[in-house]
């Protein structure tokens, strides 16, 4: 059958429609809930995957992906506070018209841009990923090598706010890859005799304890919030926050100008959603100039942001699909899901399973419509999850966490891993370090691993092949730039911040 | 020292004892196997990985400088934290011991007490029909048994 009918009968199957819907409604749930992230609704997920077939896994996946990035701006506009860090920047337009009563005007707008931006980016995949990897086809191992290579550094470089700290915490993930059997000549490294370390860290509870546990933990330093969030959308004048298709239609141009920085932020990895959003709504402040209200309620502000952080989505599959390179930490989840399902991701899946590609381009445009149509109606409901409690929720997400990490491969240890991830991952998040390099960094190691010792075995140990080598001496002049115009960033950050406090004193 | 300072710490003595001991050790186990062959053994990427470690450690140690206002945000709230890890840590002893479905209702009953949730019919329905909806959905949809004896 052909791949792309294969892909379409197995998307169209009801268990496999029925996956994408929950994961649609459970990621505009989770999403919505602050505190609790994309990253952290993924990977409680992924456990289940392992028990399903490939075409429902990246159902379930995606859908929770995108509903959830969306999902954060529910509370950003109706409490102030992002459920998503990638909806942070829309806390700025948002919550003013919240105040205003135009809640849920805001609410709608902000799908209406989502579904926008992940539409775009979606056609950009469609168009580019194919491309890519075909040229990508023709890569030795001196090529993959160094492109795995630069992806370390360039996660490292541009992941949070230090140069340094990004590096160091992709170096940690290094580290940890490499704890297990070696890939050539399977001498146990760093097991302590323990068999079942000789199969590496599982990525499971790694991912679960980096993202959830490290969430309950700091949760629980707060004593787990006891308050209902009191949001109430049944008094709003209903007409003032009618939205006409004039209106949307002439916010075309900002939702295009947003789409398509999010999207060209998506396809470098390591950046993610929360950048692409800020610099979405400064092009949308700055192109406004006089004429706009930014800060104070207005609507564009909201667009920009959403259509920005949601045109990541997209575009992040692009090198995740044709260079087997995360785009960000979802993605690397996504990325090491498809390898527990036998798939080698890279841009051999375009020839070795394209069903799996279009089941992917599926998924991504069937949970993209279905935000939309379950999203638009479902505001008020959305809205209701503010008034969860954290003491009743975290501790069923800290349950969920242990039967997950559990269940990856039957085996207590992994219970162990995932707390040993969670402390590692709170320590990182209270001293600013960022965690989404060391996950990409420990997923990308084995294959990278593996290509560098291909390449100097072939050359007998040398390094020369990667001296001449085009692919290799392009990337390290990106790298040598990137981290050139980071030091200057940063210099430039350190001193205008002195200047602000010296005339503070 | 501020909470930077100590965590570069902590992973560059990590790292200097990852280089020197356990790398080493790897060496040892390649030449006794016989796995002379390839140039480039199962050493190489832990010793280049632990040196970064250490190098971007020792940076971070050397560079980083106190935030004003920032003093004291890393311990803030710490002890309910650790109590929160000590839970984690009976958690997974109770799984091997007693099982999935007692180790789970005391967990969260525990986490209930001691954080003291208001409402104790809902903290009482949680700790109990959680753990054995978590277990019925493992064991019966996804048939994966969770550790120890269960009620169905």
């Amino acid at each position: 059958m052909d791949p792309l009918f294969q892909a379409l009968y197995g998307f169209a199957e009801p268990a496999t429609f029925l996956t994408l819907v929950l994961s649609v409604v459970i990621g505009l749930i989770i999403g919505a809930i602050p505190g609790l992230s994309v990253n952290i609704a993924v990977a409680l997920a992924v456990p289940l995957t392992i028990f399903m077939p490939t075409d429902q896994a990246m159902v379930m996946l995606i859908g929770l992906y995108g509903a959830g990035i969306f999902g954060g701006s529910v509370s950003a506009i109706l409490l102030n506070a992002p459920g998503t860090p990638a909806s942070a920047a829309t806390i700025f337009d948002g919550y003013p018209m919240a105040q205003q009563g135009l809640s849920t005007k805001a609410l709608r707008l902000s799908l209406i841009s989502s579904v926008f931006g992940a539409v775009f980016s979606i056609g950009l995949l469609i168009l580019l990923a194919p491309q890519l990897a075909s040229f990508a086809l023709g890569f030795g191992p001196v090529e993959i090598a160094s492109l795995l290579f630069f992806t370390f550094l360039v996660i490292g470089i541009l992941s949070g706010n230090s140069l340094v700290k990004g590096l160091f915490s992709a170096a940690l993930g290094m580290v940890l890859a490499t704890v297990g059997s070696d890939p050539m000549l399977g001498i146990p490294r760093f097991t302590f005799g323990s068999t079942a370390l000789m199969d590496g860290l599982t990525y499971v509870p790694l991912l679960v304890g980096l993202f959830a546990v490290a969430e309950i933990i700091e949760e629980a330093t707060r004593g787990f919030s006891q308050s209902l969030g009191k949001v109430d959308l049944s008094g709003e004048d209903r007409a003032a926050n009618r939205i006409s298709l004039r209106e949307i239609l002439g916010n075309i141009v900002p939702m295009t100008r947003a789409s398509a920085i999010g999207s060209a932020i998506g396809i470098l990895p390591g950046i993610g959603a929360t950048i692409a959003s800020f610099l979405a709504y400064a092009d949308a402040k700055r192109s406004a100039g006089s004429k706009g209200n930014f800060g104070n309620g207005d609507p564009r502000g909201v667009i920009a942001s959403e259509s920005a952080n949601n045109a990541v989505v997209g575009a992040t599959f692009i090198p995740t699909l044709a260079l087997g390179i995360p785009g960000d930490a979802v993605t690397a989840i996504l990325l090491g899901a498809l390898v527990l399902q036998g798939v080698s991701p890279g841009p051999l899946i375009f020839v070795n399973s394209p069903d799996i590609v279009y089941t992917i381009y599926f998924a991504l445009l069937g949970s993209t419509l279905l935000m939309g149509l379950i999203g638009y109606p479902a505001m008020r409901m959305l809205s209701l999850t503010l008034r969860i409690p954290k003491i009743y929720l975290m501790p069923c997400v800290a349950l969920v966490c242990v039967a997950g990490s559990y269940v990856a491969r039957n085996n207590v240890l992994d219970v162990y891993v995932m707390l040993a991830a969670g402390i590692l991952g709170f320590i990182f998040n209270r001293t600013n370090v960022p965690v989404a390099p060391l996950l990409i960094a420990f997923i990308i190691t084995p294959s990278f691993e593996e290509a560098l010792r291909q390449a100097l075995t072939r050359s007998r140990g040398s390094f020369e092949p990667f001296m001449i080598n085009p692919v290799a001496l392009t990337l390290v002049a990106i790298v040598i730039g990137l981290v050139g115009l980071t030091i200057w960033r940063q210099g430039k950050l350190r001193s205008e911040k002195a200047q602000v406090e010296r005339m503070g004193v | 020292m501020t909470a930077n300072r100590t965590l570069a710490l902590v992973f560059v003595v990590a790292s200097i004892v990852f280089l020197t001991v356990m790398v080493p050790e790897l060496n040892q186990q390649q030449a006794s196997m016989g796995g002379g062959f390839y140039s480039v053994g199962p050493s190489a990427l832990p010793t280049f990985a632990g040196a970064m470690v250490l190098l971007f450690g020792v940076v971070m140690l050397f560079t980083d400088r106190p935030v004003p206002g920032e003093a004291g945000a890393f311990t803030a709230g710490i002890g309910m934290g650790l109590l929160q890890i000590g839970l984690f840590g009976a958690y997974a002893l109770g799984l091997s011991t007693i099982g999935f479905l007692p180790a789970s209702i005391l967990f969260l009953a525990a986490i209930f007490l001691i954080y003291r949730a208001k409402n104790w019919l809902v903290a009482a329905s949680l700790a109990l029909g959680l753990p054995i909806l978590v277990d019925a959905l493992l064991r019966k949809i996804f048939l994966v048994p969770l550790p120890g004896a269960s009620f169905f």
